[in-house]
């Protein structure tokens, strides 16, 4: 994979240990990474934890970087590892949240998220409980497969699958009512 | 719910977020640029060290003064001042058997004394004491008939020089002189003098005393906290009760201090659990008093200071005794004892509070290596004794003992703790050559302890 010139630079600023290199680095993906945190978190104090931590593990690890991925892939994977890591070692475990037979609305997931800005979807994915946060993160937004995720979380395919199930049924449920209280209407 | 569906809303809360940013707050990027920023050089860690091994240096050094400033040696009293003695004691020596009280120096005992002894002895009140007694003159008797007639002594108060280049083949000759060996007992329970010789050893069993020691330490090793190995100090003193020999007219107390180097290491095996080991080297002295020198079986007294010999190989064959001790109460020395031994210790922590400040207990057993042990009188006018475990099957070379204790621990940069550790160390076996001597190393110690972790 051919790496971006300006991106190469940067890499070989990192690998130098050149401070310039690192603060440029640091900002061009600063921002976005803190949003795949606050994901992964409850709140914004939490995420700029593990940011830092992140960053500190990408500018330690950067020599090994060979350009397999793109450098965002690369960063984007240390961070959630350390999402993943936090979460671990806070203990916090997944709540088996009952997969209650509530039917969500059938209907397209371009109509139910258009019109809603990505901070409101952010507090919703903030608001489901943390078993279900990290698995709806892992499967919908980082593309991992459930395999993959019962890997990861050292957990069953099918809670991955019963856990992203429930994450969905809360996340329709929160962005209906959402809509209700905005426009009137549940549809 | 389909998976087609499932991917097409997922794909859906993918696009949501594509380009989402928020800006961190300044602080992230400090707190990473602290972190990332390669430290100069930084001799912290080196000053902890020093410090640390400078402050168990002074306390140590602290405590030994403070104890020699405020112990008085035991005074040289005389016998007759002794508080062992009553008027029941009977002196020794052919037409000298009388009540009262003596003071003897190493020159005074003649062998009329010594025969005095025997005869003093089968006096006892002991009826099976006097039946051995019996049975050894008879023996006595018997042997001497075959054996060359031990010289008779000077009158003078050289006495003790014996005439042995007159003796016949039997006797000693100048090869056993080079053999001079004599014993310092001490630390013995006080008992009245007229326990016979023979019976002395079935009162030590009844009499150990186990001594209370307390101490400062500076240790330096890692008893938990990950791997790591450095040195360690300790120092301790002993508050002994005071002590005396099992028989004839001694009095001795003691109290010392004890030096301890060596080397640990540790390796957690759980969140909290710790185990470690290590090697240590101890080296643990006290003062004493004696006023009674014991000569072994087949062996002599030198007295260096006059040049005196007493060569008990003439008593064994005059008196025919298969094991015979010749205990020559004296002038009182003061001694200095001094007991080594190697220790290993294996125990297991557990970390009650661990953040960056750490609170740990732990307890473990230790196996204690009897290596030497030197009396050494203060004056220099006796000769240093040395024995080793292979001397007397008196002594244990291995002994176990109990070691309970915690660590307060402060994290130094990572890598470093510092550490307090208070603890108590019980000796199990107390059959042992470190009970029967006073050696028991009961300790109470506080020890510093600088510990390097390997992450």
């Amino acid at each position: 994979m051919s790496v971006d010139p300006k991106e190469k630079e940067l890499l070989e600023g990192c690998k130098a240990g050149k401070p310039a290199a690192q603060k440029a680095l640091y900002t061009r993906f600063a921002g976005e990474m803190l949003v795949v945190c606050m994901r992964y978190t409850k709140s914004k104090s939490e995420a700029e934890d593990i940011l830092q931590e992140a960053f500190i593990r990408i500018f330690r690890s950067v020599e090994g970087f060979r350009g397999e991925s793109s450098l965002f892939f690369w960063v984007k994977r240390i961070v959630v590892n350390t999402a993943l890591n936090h979460y671990r070692k806070n203990k916090r475990h997944l709540y088996l949240v009952s997969d209650e037979s509530e039917e969500y609305e059938q209907v397209s997931p371009q109509s139910l998220l258009a019109d809603m800005h990505w901070k409101d979807l952010l507090l919703m994915i903030q608001e489901l409980p943390w078993g279900c946060q990290q698995i709806f993160n892992l499967y919908a937004i980082e593309g991992y497969t459930h395999k993959e995720i019962a890997e990861m979380l050292e957990i069953s395919e099918g809670t991955s699958k019963s856990q992203f199930s429930r994450a969905r049924q809360l996340l329709q449920a929160r962005i209906g009512k959402e809509k209700s209280r905005n426009y009137g209407t549940a549809g | 719910m389909e998976p087609q569906d499932n991917k097409a809303w997922s794909k859906a809360w993918g696009e949501a977020f594509e380009g989402a940013s928020i800006a961190p707050s300044e602080a992230s990027w400090s707190a990473i640029e602290a972190e990332i920023t390669p430290q100069k050089p930084s001799y912290r860690a080196f000053w902890w060290v020093a410090a640390s091994f400078l402050a168990g240096v002074a306390s140590t050094a602290g405590v030994f003064l403070w104890w020699n400033s405020h112990t008085e040696p035991m005074p040289v009293v005389a016998l007759e001042q002794s508080r062992m003695l009553d008027d029941d004691a009977v002196l020794l020596g052919e037409n000298k058997i009388q009540k009262g009280k003596e003071k003897r120096k190493l020159q005074d005992v003649t062998e009329e004394t010594l025969i005095g002894e025997v005869e003093q002895a089968a006096r006892a009140d002991d009826t099976s004491t006097q039946a051995q007694w019996a049975e050894n003159k008879q023996t006595m008797i018997a042997q001497t008939a075959n054996q060359a007639p031990v010289p008779s002594m000077a009158s003078s108060t050289n006495t003790l020089a014996y005439q042995w280049k007159s003796l016949s083949p039997q006797g000693p000759t100048l090869q056993f002189m080079k053999e001079v060996r004599w014993q310092l007992f001490n630390d013995r329970p006080v008992q009245w003098y007229k326990d016979e010789v023979l019976l002395a050893e079935e009162e030590e069993e009844s009499s150990l005393v186990q001594p209370w020691r307390m101490g400062l330490a500076l240790a330096s090793g890692a008893m938990n906290g990950g791997i790591g190995s450095a040195s360690n100090l300790e120092a301790d003193m002993a508050f002994d009760p005071a002590g005396a020999m099992s028989y004839g007219f001694v009095e001795s107390e003691d109290k010392g201090i004890t030096t301890s180097y060596g080397a640990q290491v540790g390796k957690r095996v759980g969140k909290r659990w710790v185990l470690s080991s290590g090697l240590g080297y101890s080296v643990s002295s006290h003062k004493s008093s004696s006023n009674l020198i014991l000569v072994d079986q087949g062996s002599s007294v030198k007295l260096n200071a006059v040049n005196e010999f007493v060569d008990t190989d003439a008593q064994q064959a005059r008196f025919g005794l298969e094991s015979y001790q010749l205990e020559v109460s004296s002038e009182v020395y003061q001694l200095r004892n001094q007991y080594e031994f190697i220790s290993v210790p294996i125990q297991v922590g557990y970390y009650l509070v661990d953040t960056k400040w750490k609170v740990a207990v732990s307890t473990g057993l230790m196996a204690d290596i009897f290596y030497r042990y030197t009396t050494t009188e203060e004056s220099g006018a006796l000769q240093d004794l040395v024995l080793r475990p292979k001397d007397s099957p008196e002594w244990n070379w291995l002994n176990t003992s109990l070691s309970t204790g915690m660590e307060i621990s402060r994290e130094l940069g990572g890598n470093y703790l510092l550490s307090v550790q208070p603890s108590y160390r019980l000796v199990l076996n107390q059959e042992g050559a470190f009970a029967t001597n006073s050696l028991s190393p009961n300790v109470f110690q506080l020890g510093f302890s600088f510990q390097y972790i390997f992450q």
